[in-house]
């Protein structure tokens, strides 16, 4: 039964996209939208295998920003919410602060980075780091704050030291809190990175997508499109995958 | 009989709030003392105080002749909830104490699963605690709070949240292990037939730290049928 849900659930959806698929292309092989606007999906799976090559460098540079971001985030993230858990003067200080970075938009502070940091990799990581920091610290705290007065009593009672509640209780409690926010991040981040290459760069995937929809490729324009998409799934997989090899009891209780 | 833990003339009070003025308690080896009282008298306390988690204003806690006031790790202490971490699998949360003590992992692991069996949750060591029952994982806390300190234990109200058959198996379980690891307890509950049941002393509190201590002496086989039950139960009813 339980096997039976599971294939229904991973049929329907691929089920329905393949059916947008097939309705797409049939639209574009009758000619009611001209393909110059709309190439259709063979188009842009052509596109995709014959550019496969300029595609993938971008891709692996549009990556490589992301991945460098996302670890400075998490480094930088955990530093301070383990001060403003420690220090509460600091939480009341910061905490604020924190909430008003998430509602400046990234594309409206793009171009100014690309002012200050010129049109290398740095202004695509410092802008990565402002986007993904504010989910993974506010993470952090939760998952800090979550560990309640009786377990902290309890290792008390056996004798443990701050490091050790912190060891045993609360980064564990915080790591299901830290993982949320990485996948609300790491489906942000690409987008970050995609745009900061828009506003000034020479490679990556935002770069090679102003390029052709300066040379009207949409077929490629579609392809690149495709490409963001699929990195993006396959970070949220990796973090994922990740997620079940450190809380194996997770995966357990969602089984149940 | 020698008394292997003893709490002299605490005093604690939180702000004007005057909780005990001059307790003094005293557990024989092997023995089991209930703690009774209405909610917010101070029993929690206590027991934080001799598990040393907190100081009192002013008295000792000595744990073998040795003072322990206000020295956590000493004593162990399982409180209502079995407060097992739930990403730890049941043999980690058991050995947790050794590990907080310095043991290796490892060592700590080999230790406590010679005990498993003992406790009735053969088979439970490398499951999480989601998928115990209640009594189970009751079990797997009470076996926690033995390897910490082995022979003295604090219990806060550790079937409390159970229900009512488990709770009586439970009560009937504990009362074979304890005699038979020679365990001496302290044990909070609200059920005053639990704490006749369990106990070999009765401590009814009272405000401001005064007690009432009720020795049930030795009870014989089936105690709850008889009539010195009863008689004992008014006793400490009248008391409450």
């Amino acid at each position: 039964m339980k096997r039976q849900k599971s294939i229904i659930n991973y049929l329907l959806p691929t089920g329905v996209f393949v059916f947008i698929l097939l309705i797409w292309q049939l639209i574009c092989s009758l000619g009611i939208v001209p393909s110059l606007l709309l190439p259709s999906p063979l188009e842009v799976c052509s596109a995709l295998i014959s550019d496969i090559d300029n595609l993938s460098r971008n891709a692996l540079y549009t990556l490589s920003e992301t991945f460098v971001g996302m670890a400075i985030s998490i480094v930088l993230s955990f530093m301070l919410a383990c001060f403003m858990d420690k220090i509460s003067l600091i939480k009341t200080a910061l905490y604020p602060l924190l909430v008003v970075t998430q509602t400046i938009p990234s594309i409206a502070i793009a171009p100014l980075l690309v002012i200050w940091f010129g049109y290398d990799m740095l202004p695509k990581i410092i802008l990565i780091v402002i986007v993904c920091f504010f989910p993974l610290a506010i993470g952090f705290l939760d998952g800090f704050a979550s560990a309640d007065e009786d377990e902290i009593r309890l290792l008390r009672s056996m004798g443990a030291s701050d490091l050790q509640i912190f060891w045993h209780l609360k980064l564990p409690k915080a790591m299901p809190h830290f993982f949320s926010g990485l996948k609300i991040s790491s489906s942000y981040c690409i987008v970050s990175a995609v745009i900061s290459e828009w506003v000034g760069g020479s490679k990556g995937l935002g770069v090679y997508m102003m390029r052709v929809k300066n040379n009207y490729d949409y077929d490629k324009m579609f392809a690149v499109i495709f490409v963001i998409s699929a990195l993006s799934i396959l970070v949220m997989a990796f973090i994922s995958l990740l997620e079940k090899k450190i809380m194996p009891y997770k995966t357990k209780e969602e089984n149940e | 009989m020698t008394n292997i833990l003893i709490a002299k003339d605490i005093t604690k009070t939180y702000g004007d709030n005057l909780i005990f003025k001059e307790l003094t308690l005293e557990l024989e080896k092997g023995k089991t003392l209930a703690l009774l009282g209405p909610s917010g008298i101070g029993k929690t306390t206590l027991l934080n105080i001799l598990s040393g988690v907190i100081s009192p204003d002013s008295g000792s806690v000595f744990l073998r002749n040795q003072d322990i006031t206000g020295k956590p790790g000493q004593i162990s202490y399982m409180q209502q909830r079995d407060l097992l971490l739930p990403y730890y699998t049941v043999l980690e949360n058991v050995a947790l104490p050794l590990i907080i003590k310095g043991e290796r992992k490892k060592d700590a692991i080999k230790k406590v699963s010679g005990y498993f069996e003992f406790f009735g949750i053969s088979g439970y060591e490398n499951k999480y605690p989601r998928e115990m029952s209640g009594g189970m994982r009751q079990r797997a806390a009470l076996l926690r709070t033995y390897i910490q300190s082995q022979d003295v234990v604090l219990l806060d109200e550790p079937f409390g949240a159970l229900d009512a058959v488990t709770r009586t198996r439970m009560q009937k379980w504990y009362l074979e292990i304890s005699a038979k690891l020679g365990l001496s307890t302290v044990i909070i509950t609200h059920d005053t037939d639990e704490a006749l049941i369990l106990a070999d002393k009765v401590i009814v509190m009272q405000n401001a730290g005064n007690t009432k201590v009720i020795d049930l002496g030795s009870k014989p086989e089936g105690y709850e049928l008889t009539e010195d039950f009863l008689i004992k139960k008014r006793e400490i009813l009248s008391y409450l």
